[in-house]
């Protein structure tokens, strides 16, 4: 006959108080679990989708250099390849219209737009459309100084193109340009394979931007990866904003828990005054009643950290899909078991520490008081 | 050369505060011997349940102290006190008060739970114990499934465990009939006649012969010594 014995006996006796708050510790867990998994998986996937809207680096060559379209592979070959989502080329150069010079861009049609789905021509998208090579796509801008629309017929050095549309203006430098098929302007300009640069979209979650420019510096000796600070601010400060809102609503979720098992312990203390006074009336010490709760808080909270951890996990792979547009990946992983063991003793200990030093204190006469 | 073994000296015990105030115990003094039988008696409300709590040093008084075996016990802290009764003292509380989830076996334990003693030492002491209140066989049986008598010698048995100079008790046979109430009584005089000192709280004047010494008490004074 010890504590721990008394702890035991104690917790079958009262088993359906005690049941009430393994389930209160296991909800708090199981929430907090799942949410952990779907934030975590919504954190990858919105980095992802910020990732892939526009490029976060861009790839030029130095003074002596000169960029080509077969280079592309190379990056793609490199270390980082498997990070990289979008490579779109660009040959970039000055024709004259009218006698007026103009910006014309050559471009992976469907590269390009899928890297900026925000360019569009009436609205729709043009990631998947299909150009001829004698055929250009204008900026707002440009169209409208030009006064062309779709189907009207343009001149760049002596060669007609067809006007395939004008963009939405989007209040940027596309907005003054011509968008040509790559090779068509190569062969334009006679410029061969050459590129002026690479606009990359590569993801992050994994491999940071700047780690993704430093390997292809040394994949294409001879040209400078220079990372997109603006994009790159704006990744973390949208994921920063969202992983502060999951954060919040964590700790609100542990609050309840904590609120659960604080009352639940408070009536169960209430209700075993007259046990403790007795225990405190032949001579048991205050830590000897810290012990006898302290053991029942510890099974309760193991209790339902276990089976929080296993609903939560489930909970995350089904309601993710559902609540959040997300698959997770991840199942059960042992850092995991640990973090909802951690979470579930913390429900437990804050809820009860406040009720045990009460019972604690308890005055002996309280077993004359029956 | 002085046999006192408990003292109790000017106690005086208030509740409340003025004009509220209800004062329980007025300037109480009494002295035990060693190996005395005392019955302290008086009608409800006159104070001698809160004055054996005192003296089991389980109710800090107002004014006063309490002196056993040389030691003023309300001079102890806390933690202090709790060990001294612990190696000192044994309660039979009013109605048993045994946890309904341990066997009369293990209520008996309770006192050696938090000795340095090895479980079989514990168990050993406990059964000796529950022999001696006649309650071996039953040593297994939730309180439940004892009668109101079997009940109250696990309480005395656990009372007695840790083998204390001084075993008070609180109205034992206030939920018993008559003939079981004897019983019970009877049980105090052999612990008695072992040499440990008995104090009882009654307002039964039919228990008063068992004892050697019948102390009465009034509106929170003491009106008879006994002795």
């Amino acid at each position: 006959m010890n504590l721990m014995q008394i702890a035991f006996s104690n917790l079958i006796r009262r088993r359906s108080k005690a049941m009430l708050m393994v389930i209160g510790i296991m909800v708090g867990v199981a929430t907090m679990v799942s949410f952990i998994q779907i934030v975590e998986a919504m954190r990858l996937d919105l980095g992802d989708r910020i990732d892939e809207f526009g490029a976060n680096a861009i790839v030029i060559p130095d003074k002596v250099s000169q960029l080509i379209t077969s280079d592309m592979e190379a990056i793609r070959a490199s270390e980082i390849g498997i990070y990289v989502n979008i490579i779109s080329p660009k040959l970039i150069d000055v024709v004259k219209i009218d006698d007026q010079d103009v910006l014309i861009a050559g471009i992976e049609v469907n590269s390009e737009f899928t890297q900026k789905p925000w360019l569009t021509i009436g609205g729709s998208d043009l990631s998947m459309i299909e150009m001829a090579d004698d055929e250009i796509i204008m900026g707002a801008s440009t169209a409208d100084n030009f006064q062309v629309s779709k189907g009207d017929t343009v001149t760049i050095m002596d060669k007609n193109f067809r006007v395939y549309g004008v963009l939405d203006p989007v209040g940027s430098e596309e907005d003054g340009l011509i968008f040509a098929p790559l090779h068509s302007l190569q062969s334009l300009l006679g410029r061969g394979d050459d590129i002026s640069m690479f606009e990359l979209s590569a993801y992050c979650n994994a491999c940071p931007i700047e780690e993704v420019a430093m390997v292809v510096e040394t994949a294409l000796p001879g040209t400078r990866a220079i990372p997109l600070s603006q994009a790159a601010t704006y990744r973390d400060q949208s994921i920063g904003e969202f992983e502060l809102f999951g954060m919040t609503l964590s700790l609100v979720v542990l609050m309840i828990s904590v609120l659960v098992v604080l009352t639940t312990m408070l009536t169960s203390i209430q209700e075993r005054v007259n046990e403790i006074g007795i225990f405190r009336a032949i001579g048991f010490k205050k830590r000897h009643i810290i012990t006898i709760f302290g053991v029942e808080i510890m099974v309760i909270s193991l209790m339902g950290g276990i089976l929080g951890v296993g609903i939560g996990v489930l909970m995350a792979k089904v309601l993710g899909p559902y609540l959040a547009d997300v698959q997770i990946v991840e199942a059960f992983s042992l850092k995991l078991g640990i973090q909802a063991i951690m979470i579930a003793t913390g429900i437990g200990l804050f809820g009860s520490i406040y009720p045990v030093i009460k019972a604690s204190k308890l005055d002996p006469i309280e077993a004359f008081r029956k | 050369m002085s046999n006192i073994l408990m003292s109790v000296k000017k106690i005086h015990k208030h509740y409340g505060r003025d004009p509220e105030r209800v004062h329980v115990l007025k300037s109480i003094d009494l002295d035990i011997e060693k190996g005395e039988s005392v019955s302290i008696m008086g009608q409800s409300g006159s104070g001698k349940s809160t004055l054996l709590t005192i003296m089991g040093g389980l109710n800090e008084p107002t004014e006063g102290a309490l002196e056993i075996k040389n030691t003023n016990l309300y001079d102890l802290n806390h933690e202090k006190r709790a060990e001294f009764r612990q190696m000192n003292l044994g309660f039979v509380f009013q109605q048993f008060q045994l946890l309904s989830y341990l066997t009369a076996i293990e209520n008996v334990m309770l006192p050696l739970v938090t000795l340095k003693l090895t479980n079989k030492e514990k168990r050993f002491r406990a059964m000796k114990v529950l022999k001696r209140v006649g309650l071996e066989d039953k040593a297994h049986r939730l309180p439940n499934q004892l009668s109101g008598g079997e009940q109250e010698r696990v309480a005395i048995a656990r009372a007695i465990v840790n083998e204390p100079e001084i075993v008070l008790a609180d109205e034992p046979t206030g939920s018993l009939d008559t003939k079981t109430g004897d019983e019970i009584m009877n049980v105090f005089g052999e612990l008695n006649a072992s040499g440990m000192t008995v104090i009882m709280v009654t307002h039964n004047p039919v228990y008063a012969k068992y004892f050697k010494r019948v102390i009465t008490m009034k509106d929170g004074q003491l009106t008879n010594l006994g002795g």
